[in-house]
C-alpha cells in the first residue's frame, strides 16, 4: 500500500517541486492537491488520505484554520506543515493547534520524506535545532513538573528568589522595576500553588534546581 | 536771552512817540519786533495772514478805530494762541475788570519803566512758550492714544475716569463713563474669589488679566487687560486701564491649532500607508519569491541526485538557501509576520530575540495576554523596534530590557539600557532625524506620551498609553 498525500499549497510551482520529491520516492502517492484550504477540505471529505501537507499561508481558509478543521473531522489524520515562515514562529503554535509536524519549505528537499515517515507513524517532527530547543524546555506546552509551566523569564526569577535575592535585588540585576518582579513573583506563586518564597526555596532545593 | 530764540514781539500803539520807545527798548533787549501797528483792525489783519508768527503782542488799551485794545485782545485770544500784554494809561478799574473778562494779563502802566517793559515781555514770551508746548504735547500724546490699537483709559485714584482715547470711546459709546466696569476691574470676582486688584496692583504695580471676555453692549471680545497705577512718591495718583483686542491673535491661534491638528492626521495617514504598504510589499517579497526559491532549491537538491559530480550543485543549493534567508530577512525587517498574527506579546518577545543576537535583550510583560487593537500594537512595536535599534546604534550597551505593563488603564512601555546615555552634540550642527519623532508621533495619536531619561548609565525610554480594555 502507497502512502496516500494530500498537498495543499497555493502556489503551483512550489506544489509541482513538492510533487516531484514524493514522485520520485517509491512508496508515496500525492492523491489530491489543492491550492487553498477550502479545496483541501473538500478534498478530505471525497478521498482517504494517510498523511495532509498543508501550506500556512492561503486564501480563503488560512493553514491554521484549516489544520483545526482537519483535527475536528479526521482527529487520527497527521498533518504536516510546511511554510515558508520560519520554525521558531510558528512550528510550537502549530503543534499545539494539533499538527504533527513542521517543515520550512527550503528544508523540504532534504527532510520532507523523513518527515513524513515520522508523523505517518505517529510521531511528530521537527527540525534538530527546534527539537534541541524544545528539550530546553523553552517552549512547555503540558508539565509534569509545575516550574515546567513557567517561561523562561519566570523561571529566571525564581531561581533568583530561591537564591534569597530580595525583590528589588532582582529588579536591579535584571535591570527592570521593582513592580514588574514583584508581579512575575505572584505570578510564580500562582502557577505554582505556592504563597511564599520559604516554599519557593524549598522547591527549587527539593527538585535540584539550583545548579 | 542768550540761548533762547529771540521772542516774536507786535506792537499796537497809536502814539508815536510811545510806539518807537518801545520798539527801540524792546529791540535793544535783544527781541524781534515782527510790526507795529496803529489800530486793533490792521494787526487782526495781519494775524488773518500770518496766524504763527507772533508770540506775544504789546497792546495799547486806548486805540483809535473801531475796536479798542479790550476788544482788539478778545478778538486775538479767540483765534489764535498769542500771549497779549496790555499798555494802559488808565488806572481805571473798571478797564482793568473788563480786560481780565477772557484770561488774565499783564498790565504796564504808563510811563512805562524799561527794565519793567523788558522783563514783563521775557516772562511773557516764555509763559507763552511753556503753555504751547503743554498744549502741543498734550494733543501729540491723545493723538498718539488714538491711533494705538488698545483702549485706554486712565481713572483717578478712586476710579473716577479721567482720560479714554478713541478705541475705549468706540468700546463704551453709550454709557459715557463706564464707572462699573473699571469697578469691576479694581475690585473683581474671578472664578468665585474675591480679588482687590487693587491690592495687588499697589503691591506689584501692574497686573496683567489675559484672555478676558470683555461684555460690550453689543458683543463680546476676548481681550488681554493690563492695569497700572500712576504714582509718584510712592503715592497713588490713579490708574491706567490698557485694552487689548486679542479675538486676532485668537482667530490665528485657533488656525494654526487647527492646521497643526490637520499636519497630525496627515502623518499618522502617511504612517499607515506606510506600514500598510510595508505589509504588501513584505508579503509579496516572502510568498512570491520565496516559493520561486524554495522550489529552485527543492530542483538543485533533486539534480544532485541523478549527477555524479555535484561540486558545483552544492554551490548552487548554498546560494538558493542564503537567498530564502535573505528574502526572509528583508521580508521581516519591512513587517515582521508575528506583527499581524501574534499578540503584542509575542511580537515583542520575537523582537528581542531578533536583538539578542547582538545584544542580550530580555523582555518582561505583567500581563500574560493581552489584545490590542491591530494599529496600536503595530505602533507599541515600532517604538521598542525604533528603541532597540538606537541602542544598537548608539548605546554600547551591554543589556536591554524591554517592560510591558498594563496599570489603571494605561499600557507602559518602557525600554532601559546600560549604554552611555544621550551624548549631547557640543556646537556640531544638529542633523535631522526621525527615529525620536516618529516614536513621540506614535506616542502622540494615542493620546500617550513618550519620554527618554537619559544619564551616563543608560537610558530610558518610556511610552504610555491609556487603554481600556475590552471583553472580547
Ligand atoms: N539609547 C540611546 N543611547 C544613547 N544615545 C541615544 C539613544 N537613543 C537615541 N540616542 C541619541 O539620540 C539621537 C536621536 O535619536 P533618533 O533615533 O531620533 O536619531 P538617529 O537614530 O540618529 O537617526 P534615525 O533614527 O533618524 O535613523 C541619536 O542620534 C543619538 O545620539
Ligand atoms: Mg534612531
Amino acid at each position: 500500500m502507497k502512502t496516500r498525500i494530500l498537498l495543499a499549497d497555493d502556489h503551483a510551482i512550489l506544489r509541482d517541486g513538492i510533487r516531484g520529491i514524493l514522485e520520485a520516492t517509491p512508496g508515496f502517492e500525492v492523491v489530491a492537491e489543492a491550492s487553498d484550504g477550502m479545496e483541501a477540505i473538500a478534498a478530505l471529505e471525497k478521498n482517504q488520505f494517510d498523511v495532509a501537507i498543508l501550506d500556512i499561508n492561503m486564501p480563503k481558509l488560512n493553514g491554521l484554520d484549516t489544520l483545526k478543521h482537519f483535527k475536528s473531522v479526521a482527529p487520527k489524520l497527521p498533518v504536516l506543515i510546511l511554510s515558508m515562515y520560519p520554525e521558531e514562529q510558528y512550528a510550537v503554535r502549530m503543534l499545539k493547534a494539533g499538527a504533527s509536524g513542521y517543515l520550512t519549505k527550503e528544508a523540504a528537499s532534504n527532510q520532507l520524506i523523513q518527515a513524513i515517515n515520522k508523523v505517518i507513524i505517529g510521531g511528530r517532527y521537527v527540525s534538530p535545532e527546534l527539537a534541541e530547543q524544545l528539550a530546553f524546555g523553552l517552549t512547555k506546552t503540558e508539565a509534569d513538573y509545575p516550574h515546567e509551566l513557567l517561561s523562561d523569564r519566570e523561571y529566571q526569577v525564581l531561581i533568583m528568589i530561591a537564591s534569597g535575592k530580595s525583590v528589588s535585588e532582582i529588579a536591579e540585576e535584571l535591570f527592570v522595576s521593582v513592580k514588574t518582579i514583584s508581579t512575575y513573583r505572584s505570578r510564580i506563586l500562582e502557577k505554582m500553588d505556592l504563597t511564599n518564597n520559604a516554599q519557593i526555596t524549598h522547591y527549587v532545593i527539593k527538585n535540584d534546581l539550583l545548579t | 536771552m542768550s540761548e533762547e530764540r529771540p521772542g516774536k514781539i507786535i506792537i499796537v500803539e497809536d502814539e508815536p512817540f510811545q510806539a518807537r520807545f518801545l520798539t527801540l527798548t524792546l529791540k535793544k533787549a535783544g527781541f524781534e519786533i515782527i510790526d507795529v501797528f496803529d489800530n486793533g483792525k490792521a494787526n487782526l489783519d495781519y494775524l488773518k495772514n500770518n496766524p504763527h508768527d507772533a508770540e506775544l503782542i504789546l497792546m495799547d488799551i486806548m486805540l483809535k478805530g473801531a475796536l479798542d485794545g479790550i476788544e482788539t485782545a478778545e478778538a486775538v485770544k479767540t483765534n489764535h494762541d498769542i500771549q497779549v500784554i496790555f499798555l494802559s494809561g488808565l488806572t481805571d478799574d473798571d478797564v482793568i475788570d473788563r480786560a481780565n473778562v477772557s484770561t488774565p494779563h499783564t498790565f504796564l502802566f504808563k510811563p512805562v519803566d524799561p527794565r519793567q517793559l523788558v522783563t514783563s515781555v521775557l516772562m511773557g514770551v516764555r509763559s507763552h512758550r511753556l503753555s504751547k508746548d503743554l498744549r502741543e504735547s498734550r494733543t501729540w500724546f491723545s493723538r498718539t492714544l488714538d491711533n494705538i490699537q488698545s483702549a485706554i483709559i486712565t481713572t483717578d485714584r478712586v476710579g473716577n475716569i479721567i482720560f479714554r482715547n478713541k478705541k475705549a470711546l468706540e468700546y463704551f459709546p453709550d454709557f459715557g463713563l463706564p464707572q462699573n466696569m473699571v469697578e469691576e476691574l479694581l475690585v473683581s470676582n474671578r472664578e468665585g474669589q474675591k480679588i482687590n486688584y487693587r491690592e495687588v496692583i499697589k503691591l506689584k504695580g501692574s497686573l496683567n488679566l489675559e484672555s478676558v471676555i470683555l461684555q460690550l453692549p453689543d458683543r463680546n471680545i476676548p481681550v488681554d487687560i493690563l492695569l497700572a497705577s500712576i504714582t509718584r512718591n510712592e503715592r497713588i495718583l490713579g490708574y491706567v486701564i490698557d485694552i487689548i483686542d486679542i479675538s486676532e491673535k485668537k482667530a490665528q491661534q485657533d488656525a494654526i491649532q487647527k492646521y497643526q491638528i490637520q499636519l497630525q492626521e496627515f502623518s499618522d495617514n502617511l504612517r499607515n500607508i506606510q506600514e500598510r504598504e510595508r505589509i504588501k510589499i513584505a508579503r509579496e517579497i516572502h510568498d512570491e519569491l520565496g516559493q520561486y526559491l524554495a522550489r529552485l532549491k527543492i530542483d538543485i537538491s533533486r539534480l544532485k541526485l541523478d549527477i555524479e559530480d555535484n561540486t558545483r550543485l552544492n554551490d548552487l543549493e548554498s546560494i538558493a538557501d542564503t537567498l530564502v534567508k535573505r528574502v526572509r530577512k528583508v521580508s521581516s525587517d519591512l513587517r515582521p509576520k508575528i506583527l499581524d498574527d501574534g499578540t503584542i506579546l509575542e511580537a515583542l518577545d520575537w523582537l528581542s530575540k531578533e536583538f539578542s543576537q547582538s545584544l542580550p535583550v530580555s523582555f518582561f510583560c505583567t500581563e500574560e495576554v493581552l489584545h490590542l487593537p491591530q494599529e496600536l500594537k503595530t505602533d507599541i512595536f515600532r517604538i521598542a523596534q525604533e528603541s532597540l535599534s538606537n541602542i544598537l546604534k548608539h548605546a554600547r550597551a551591554t543589556l536591554a530590557t524591554i517592560e510591558l505593563s498594563l496599570d489603571d488603564n494605561t499600557i507602559e512601555l518602557v525600554i532601559r539600557d546600560n549604554g552611555i546615555g544621550v551624548k549631547k552634540n557640543n556646537g556640531q550642527k544638529k542633523k535631522k532625524t526621525m527615529g525620536v519623532m516618529g516614536m513621540k508621533e506614535r506616542a502622540r495619536r494615542w493620546k500617550g506620551q513618550l519620554n527618554i531619561v537619559s544619564s551616563d548609565n543608560g537610558t530610558t525610554v518610556t511610552a504610555s498609553f491609556p487603554f481600556q480594555e475590552t471583553d472580547n
